[in-house]
């Protein structure tokens, strides 16, 4: 027969068990507390040695989680008796072990013996008398645990190290995060439909793709994708090499501009030449497969009979600006042997690189967008963005009037209502959508007043304003360094197009 | 609680206030005669209820002697008083077969009781005869009689006996066999009385007027305090702690201490695990209680766990005291691992 004769004890037994877990679980607290501080502190002196601009915080905070964690864990499987917690009892108590025995003697059946059974019951009758008097937490006082010393001193060290890193955990620009995970994930589906047949693109194309939905889903840490992305570009570029071809961002050294090439443009501005028309020289000479040197040699045949009719008052920085613009060299089709693939190629790490750049700014809640992708969740039209490098009001040019799209490959998704003219009365040109160059993935929208200003422009007034809004807006640095090139291509693009279409037409 | 059970309790309480009364008396009246050996008194007292029997080990003239008589007085129990000497033999202690005639004039052979039976036998210096000599006592010890020409003769309840032995350092000596130590209950060291018990002691022995004794206990009431104490019950988490203690005195135990693994060969045997639990119930008994305690366990463990202590070559060479190593074994020991 087994009956519980001691429902005090049994009481008494849980509530000190209860008590002792608390206290082993603030230990245990303190512990995991320790170790995350311990890893962070490790984490922390690694990243500032190497210099690799390691996630601290979070790898504080998982640290910490695991140790916690791994301290429940341990608090609520470790086991005990309850014998051993009325032992505790009766020490501190000074009970001669009279709990332990008669909870005991009161869970187990009655002895055959009857002096021994008349013995058992007299001590549980004590002990369950006795056990009102017991406090839990006289038994088990509260003390500072162990290793409070070590938390303290880690946290002390931690938080100098911190204090003295803080200004580069936030003066940094957001970046272009979700856009560029957008057309790095397109980036990959082109160059996956163009690896047919060769293993290592098609590896390269599906590793992109992961990495973009991965980004797109927010799953992934922007320090991590950035190390990904900086793997994928070093293996797209050593594809572009086994390809044959220069990688993308490097000049070919025959390309290089002569060192006569900044007087000559110097001359032609001087000659009445507007920035516009020596850019459009560039190119319409490199679209004819002119090498640079000529089209240096043909600027010059060009201005040599114009006087030159304006002072050139040009800074040495803007001036740079423009021989960069003009420095731009295209590709040498001789030297693809596969001129799809490595396109692809190039923009798949263009994409990588805008991403790598873009990543490590990322912040929450600060996801200050600047480039859309076909596909990517638009905002609300009639809720413009305030934003604080949004362009200032008026600032802008009638960008749209031209209606068209800039390069050779429009983007498949765009629409027609995306680039709607002035002259649809409500919906003024508030958005202009379209690839920037033949071979950039990367589509920008800019939202910018109404045009009603622009509309008594003419298209070479236009292009001028163009070129100085931009200018004064990349002066400025409202417009991010990794998009002031594409920005700069793409109004260029916008006015070669109506030039061509004006020529057309007459 | 039904009233026929809390009347059955009141008796037993009784019974329990009754026994404790009884055995301070016991040490009191010996007190009367002994002084300074009030701890003595009380561990012989506990061996005489748990029917074990005690080595008392010191120096001569501390009055182990005198103890042992006394104690037999008091508790009205035949006292025989054994010499040991180097040429004694074991007949001499047994008892033998002798040729007699009997009342028709045959001849006939007689067994001889020898001194051992009686109640309570005082076996003195017992170091000082021979181990076949000494051996002759281990069957009355264990099974509490005795067996000669084949013919079994049981000894009278209640039997105990108390062996007094010089420091085996001494000249003359025979260390006891260990077969012959494991079976006594407790091992007492009889210490040299302080001053002012030393000078009580010459004062009562030189005046002649030692006062007269009293019985405070008879035989029947003697073996009715033994079945008593046996029923003093002990938790499961006590008499662990007590089979520990007596785990952690052997060298090969991953517990034991490194005092243990390097000045001992063998540990106790579980006489002493025995020992320990059944002095432990009179301790509680005697102290008002009915269950025995973690502290009736430490408080038996010297007397129990010294003599059961073989120690090694190096601990003999080191002059290790088994004391020490049943107190540190005491002091690493805890009350409950889980």
């Amino acid at each position: 027969m087994t009956r519980d004769r001691t429902p005090l004890l049994s009481g008494l037994t849980h509530a000190l068990e209860m008590r002792w877990r608390l206290l082993v679980l603030a230990e245990r607290a303190v512990d995991a507390v320790a170790v995350g501080l311990a890893v962070a502190l490790g984490t922390l002196v690694v990243d500032v040695v190497f210099a690799l601009d390691l996630p601290i915080m979070r790898i504080m905070a998982l640290a910490i989680g695991v140790g916690a964690a791994a301290g429940l864990v341990q608090a609520a499987l470790v086991r005990r008796t309850p014998a051993r917690f009325l032992v505790d009892a009766d020490r501190i108590y000074g009970l001669k072990s009279m709990l332990v025995s008669g909870f005991e003697f009161g869970s187990t059946a009655p002895r055959e013996d009857a002096e021994r059974s008349a013995f058992q019951e007299l001590v549980t009758e004590q002990a369950e008398a006795a056990s009102t008097e017991i406090e839990p937490a006289k038994v088990y006082p509260w003390s500072t645990p162990r290793r409070s010393g070590v938390v303290a001193a880690l946290v002390v060290a931690l938080g100098i190290l911190l204090i003295l890193d803080a200004s580069a955990w936030f003066d940094r620009p957001a970046p272009p995060y979700a856009a560029e995970a957008v057309a790095l994930r397109d980036a990959g589906r082109r160059l996956a439909d163009r690896a047919e047949g060769n293993e290592e693109l098609r590896q390269l194309a599906e590793e992109i793709q992961r990495l973009s939905e991965e980004a797109e889903r927010g799953g992934i840490d922007p320090e991590e994708a950035r190390r990904r992305i900086d793997r994928l570009s070093e293996r797209v570029e050593q594809q572009m090499r086994n390809l044959g071809r220069t990688p993308p961002f490097e000049y070919d050294e025959e390309a290089q501009m002569p060192p006569e090439t900044e007087e000559t443009v110097r001359n032609a501005l001087e000659s009445g030449m507007s920035e516009g028309e020596v850019v459009e020289f560039f190119a319409r000479m490199r679209s004819e497969g002119s090498t640079l040197p000529d089209i240096v040699e043909a600027l010059e045949e060009a201005t040599r009979d114009r006087e030159p009719n304006a002072n050139l008052d040009r800074d040495d920085q803007a001036m740079n600006d423009l021989m960069d613009r003009l420095n731009e060299s295209p590709p040498s089709a001789e030297q693809e042997p596969d001129p799809e693939v490595a396109e692809q190629l190039r923009d798949s790490q263009r994409a990588l690189q805008q991403m790598s750049e873009g990543l490590p700014q990322l912040t929450e809640g600060e996801d200050r967008e600047i480039g859309q992708a076909p596909g990517f969740p638009d905002r609300p039209r009639d809720e413009p963005e305030e934003r604080p490098d949004s362009p200032p009001e008026g600032s802008q040019g009638d960008s749209g009037s031209t209606g068209q799209r800039g390069g050779t490959e429009a983007v498949d998704d765009a629409t027609d209502d995306d680039f709607r003219s002035p002259e649809d009365g409500a919906s003024v040109f508030s958005e202009i959508q379209g690839v920037v160059t033949d071979n950039t993935i990367m589509d920008i929208i800019i939202r910018e007043l109404p045009s009603e200003a622009t509309a008594e422009l003419t298209e070479q007034e236009r292009d001028v304003l163009f070129e100085r809004i931009i200018e004064e807006a990349v002066d400025r640095d409202e417009v991010p360094p990794e998009l002031q090139r594409l920005l700069r291509n793409y109004f260029l693009r916008l006015t070669l197009a109506n030039r061509e279409g004006a020529d057309d037409e007459q | 609680m039904s009233s026929s059970q809390s009347t059955w309790d009141a008796s037993v309480q009784e019974r329990a206030a009754a026994a404790g009364t009884k055995i301070r008396a016991v040490e009191e009246e010996i007190g009367r005669y002994i002084v300074g050996h009030g701890k003595l008194v009380e561990e012989v007292v506990v061996c005489l209820l748990c029917r074990g029997h005690a080595l008392l080990e010191g120096v001569p003239g501390l009055g182990k002697t005198f103890l042992i008589k006394t104690f037999g007085q008091v508790l009205d129990l035949t006292t025989t008083r054994i010499q040991f000497t180097p040429d004694l033999m074991p007949a001499d202690i047994i008892g033998t077969n002798v040729l007699v005639r009997d009342e028709r004039g045959e001849q006939i052979i007689q067994f001889q009781k020898g001194p051992i039976f009686s109640q309570v036998l005082l076996a003195d210096e017992i170091n000082r005869a021979t181990p076949k000599t000494q051996s002759a006592l281990l069957e009355a010890m264990q099974e509490q009689s005795v067996t000669v020409a084949g013919r079994t003769y049981a000894l009278t309840p209640p039997f105990i006996v108390l062996a007094t032995q010089n420091p085996i350092e001494m000249e003359g000596t025979y260390p006891l066999p260990e077969a012959q130590l494991d079976r006594f209950f407790f091992k007492l060291k009889v210490e040299y009385p302080n001053q002012s018990d030393l000078l009580a002691i010459v004062e009562r022995t030189t005046t002649g007027t030692l006062p007269v004794l009293q019985q405070q206990l008879a035989a029947p009431e003697t073996s009715e305090l033994q079945d008593l104490i046996r029923a003093v019950p002990v938790s499961r988490a006590v008499m662990d702690y007590a089979v520990r203690l007596v785990y952690a005195t052997h060298p090969d135990r991953e517990e034991s201490t490194d005092e243990v693994k390097r000045f001992v060969r063998y540990g106790s045997s579980p006489r002493g695990a025995q020992s320990l639990i059944l002095a432990a119930k009179v301790y509680a008994l005697l102290d008002g209680r009915y269950a025995v305690s973690f502290d009736d366990i430490r408080l038996a463990a010297l007397p129990s766990l010294r003599h059961r202590l073989i120690l090694s070559f190096q601990g003999e060479a080191e002059g290790i005291d088994p004391d020490q190593i049943v107190d540190r074994v005491v002091q690493t020991t805890p009350e409950a691992t889980r």
